[in-house]
């Protein structure tokens, strides 16, 4: 019973990291912003599954709630407010294959690193009953002044973001150009 | 069986991933969701050292959740740039956010 479970388990988990991976690669290469919105949304749910395997619970629920509800929904707005992208040449090929090599070549010791036996840990604790409570404790007993920093800091930049996005009459519209020197 | 490497690979390939579509992207707001995945690539191996290494007192998920906050607001001032930039010059493509350059 306990082979038939961790295979199951095994093969959810791989499902959902394919979820992951082909998600955040639609994130990059897709054509349209708003289908690249949309497969930010599938990674991010994706995302939510592997930390309900992870058997954390509150993170899981936090992600669907705070990524999915509200940071893909206010790019979606702003994908929809900004229109579509005019078309122009994109980078440079060179550029992006700079910039890939740079990616691998951060990916391979990273990978390689991961794979080492240090972390070779296969034993997923089961958490007890108060693991919320054993957060929710943490937060207010160790982490207090992270967590009441951070809080202003959503108040600061909340406020921030209202008034940077406000409309303002005597701002023109104007597009840069090559032979006059910009603002 | 889910092991611990197996979840570190995980987060750094979404990480490699996240930093090729920062470098690469031309559209401000695809800028933003490539952002959002590095930040969920490190919330990744948070979370899976938390669960693997420290289940008593969870510290990585408290992490976690300070990186989330974080992320929720970096999304709010970052949209709202891109929609000032656009009002300012009719587009969001990277190279225009050239404001303050000189």
């Amino acid at each position: 019973m306990d082979i038939v479970f961790d295979t199951y388990r095994s093969s959810l988990f791989t499902a959902i990291e394919l979820g992951v991976f082909f998600g955040s690669i639609g994130v990059v290469v897709a054509p349209s912003m708003i289908y690249a919105a949309f497969s930010l949304g599938i990674t991010l749910l994706s995302i939510a599954f592997v930390y309900l395997l992870f058997n954390a619970d509150l993170l899981a629920a936090a992600q669907v709630l705070v990524y999915i509800g509200a940071i893909n929904v206010l790019i979606v707005f702003a994908i929809m407010l900004v229109g579509p992208a005019p078309l122009l040449p994109s980078r440079p090929l060179a550029y992006r294959l700079l910039c890939f090599g740079a990616a691998s070549g951060l990916c391979l010791p990273l990978v390689f690193a991961s794979t080492e036996g240090l972390w070779n840990k296969t034993k997923l604790e089961i958490p007890g009953e108060d693991e919320i409570v054993q957060i929710g404790i943490g937060l207010f007993d160790r982490f207090l002044l992270p967590f009441e920093t951070v809080s202003l800091l959503l108040l600061v930049a909340l406020i921030g973001a209202i008034w940077i996005a406000r409309a303002r009459p005597e701002m023109k519209r104007e597009m840069p150009s090559q032979d006059k020197p910009l603002l | 069986m889910i092991d611990l490497n197996h979840c570190l690979v995980l987060g750094a390939c979404l990480f490699c991933i996240g930093l090729y579509g920062l470098l690469t992207a031309d559209n401000t707001v695809r800028a933003l969701m490539c952002l959002e995945l590095l930040f969920n690539a490190v919330n990744i191996n948070l979370l899976a050292f938390s669960s693997f290494l420290d289940t008593v007192q969870s510290r990585g998920q408290i992490f976690a959740l300070f990186v989330i906050t974080i992320a929720a607001a970096e999304a709010a001032i970052g949209l709202s740039i891109v929609l000032a930039v656009h009002r300012a010059r009719g587009s969001s493509r990277l190279s225009f956010l050239t404001l303050l350059r000189w």
